[in-house]
């Protein structure tokens, strides 16, 4: 029997699509909202967990936005988790060669009981394919576990945890919406977890994520890719 | 600029006490009456370890806990009029149900011997089956507590007093073995015992959260068990696929500072039927192996 409690446990890990696939244009700020989180069995049925988080994220300069993003469910639960990072593309499409944008974020999460901290890098990977309103991108997410050099303890040994996803986006103008789905830490064996992921093969978790996003203060350039 | 900040500052705190996820860590189920040899469970041990007429003794014993007073259950297994020499064990169960999902097993405790000088006292913590209340992590040791005094009020020797606990009874157990709780055991068993709540984190997120990000329940057993000195009798499934045998039951085998500690590891043996897989047999067996070592 797996305890209910214990399906929070995933709270605080990846709980969000990627955040802005394609970077912002050079001024432009887009503020948005995310829900979604992996699947799971809950008193004996399918679900995705609920999460929550709200995002915001500014053109700085051309090809580079920076975003911030605070995780409202863990939040209520008295755990503030907030992300900041930034991305740009490092590749433009070339013919069958999509573009390919990278994003550095670093994840704080504090609780409101014992104020422990923990950080987390993340660095991600996102080819990306654009067709008029839409876009269709995949990539890899890892995040870095500092925490876990150099410990002898009896928990997951490895320091990063891979996750790869694949997503679908729409651009309706001032608002861009996406559904996303993801495959957590799939090098990790949750066969023991205390956790009932609906999951293949007993390793990791796969979540499912919808966000949308609203821009502001900016004149958009004609689509060329 | 500097009001919005402190406005954002005071909105993340108010919106972040509003909710807490420590209640959801049991999952009681009440009752009216308890039905032991008669309920329904597929964990059946055969008919001949069936109580006879006499045995078995269901009472009540008032528990406080913060300031408030629970009515507590406890069945006890054995001849109260020979209690002040027997071997009595105090067993807290897991976290399913009530005491009756446990009855199975505490009957095979109670089998040790051949029934001879053994008594095995199973209970429900407030919030179980027909113990009154609502559970806390801190309310368990409590209401372990309330059932040691009545032991003593029985005429328990401390010489004579062992304790067991499975899964969330492993957290009292622990607790009662290095705190001063009336009696302190001169053993203690532990069946898929819970590590810790960091390590049920980890092992639900892969990262190296901190139990404190989800709950307030303060559950170390890793830590808390270099402190029991008392000999130690583990027993895990090496198919638990709730609480890990690699992070919780591993750990506190080799954190614990005890002289002689017996590890019964079992093929096949998921985190409920652990004993059952083993076999009755087999299972008493290890159990008297150590009760006499």
């Amino acid at each position: 029997m797996k305890f209910y409690f214990f399906v929070f446990l995933v709270l605080l890990y990846s709980c969000s699509t990627t955040r802005f696939v394609e970077p912002l244009e050079k001024d432009e700020l887009a503020v948005g909202v995310n829900a979604g989180g992996p699947l799971l069995v809950f008193g004996g049925t399918p679900i995705a967990l609920p999460l929550s988080s709200i995002y915001a994220g500014y053109g700085y300069k051309e090809n580079l936005t920076i975003y911030g993003g605070l995780h409202t469910t863990s939040l209520a639960f008295k755990t503030l988790q907030l992300e900041v990072g930034a991305r740009k593309n490092i590749a433009t499409n070339s013919g069958i060669f999509p573009s390919v944008s990278s994003g550095l974020a670093i994840h704080g999460i504090m609780d409101f009981r014992e104020f422990n901290i923990r950080v987390y890098p993340e660095l991600n990977i996102n080819p990306y394919w654009k067709y008029g309103k839409w876009k269709t991108y995949t990539g890899i997410q890892v995040w870095f576990d500092v925490y876990k050099l150099g410990r002898t303890n009896y928990g997951y040994p490895g320091f990063f945890v891979p996750s790869v996803h694949l997503g679908q986006s729409i651009d309706l103008g001032k608002w861009n919406i996406a559904l996303e789905y993801k495959r957590l830490g799939f090098i990790i064996d949750t066969e023991f977890s205390v956790v009932n992921y609906i999951t293949p093969g007993s390793l990791g978790a796969q979540g499912i994520y919808l966000s949308g996003h609203r821009s502001f203060g900016y004149k958009k350039k004609k689509d060329v890719e | 600029m500097w009001n919005k900040m402190i406005l954002l500052i005071v909105g993340i705190l108010v919106f972040s006490s509003c909710l807490d996820l420590s209640s959801n860590l049991f999952n009681p189920t009440p009752t009216e009456e308890y039905l032991y040899d008669a309920f329904e469970t597929s964990l059946r041990i055969d008919t001949s370890y069936n109580i006879l007429p006499g045995e078995l003794h269901e009472f009540s014993v008032k528990s406080t806990f913060e300031g408030v007073e629970e009515t507590i259950f406890g069945a006890y297994l054995g001849d109260l009029n020979t209690m002040s020499t027997d071997t009595v064990i105090l067993y807290c169960h897991g976290n399913a149900l009530n005491m009756d999902v446990y009855h199975e097993r505490v009957k095979m405790l109670y089998n040790v011997f051949g029934k001879s000088g053994i008594g095995v006292l199973n209970f429900d913590y407030r919030g179980f089956g027909k113990s009154s209340g609502s559970t806390t992590t801190e309310s368990l040791k409590a209401d372990t507590k309330a059932m040691i005094e009545w032991l003593m009020n029985q005429g328990v020797q401390e010489q004579n007093f062992f304790i067991y606990g499975f899964s969330l009874g492993s957290i009292p157990a622990v607790h009662a073995c290095h705190t001063n709780q009336g009696m302190i055991p001169r053993k203690l068993f532990l069946e898929a015992p819970i590590g810790s709540i960091d390590a049920m984190a980890e092992d639900g997120s892969g990262l190296s959260l901190k139990g404190s990000f989800f709950a307030d329940a303060d559950v170390d057993n890793i830590r808390d068990i270099e402190n029991v000195n008392q000999d130690l009798y583990w027993i895990h499934g090496l198919d638990d696929d709730f609480l890990s045998l690699q992070t919780h039951g591993r750990p506190i085998f080799e954190n614990s500072p005890a002289v002689y500690k017996s590890p019964i590891l079992v093929e096949n043996g998921n985190h409920g039927d652990t004993p059952f897989i083993l076999g009755v047999e087999r299972y008493i067996e290890t159990i008297e192996e150590f009760l006499i070592n």
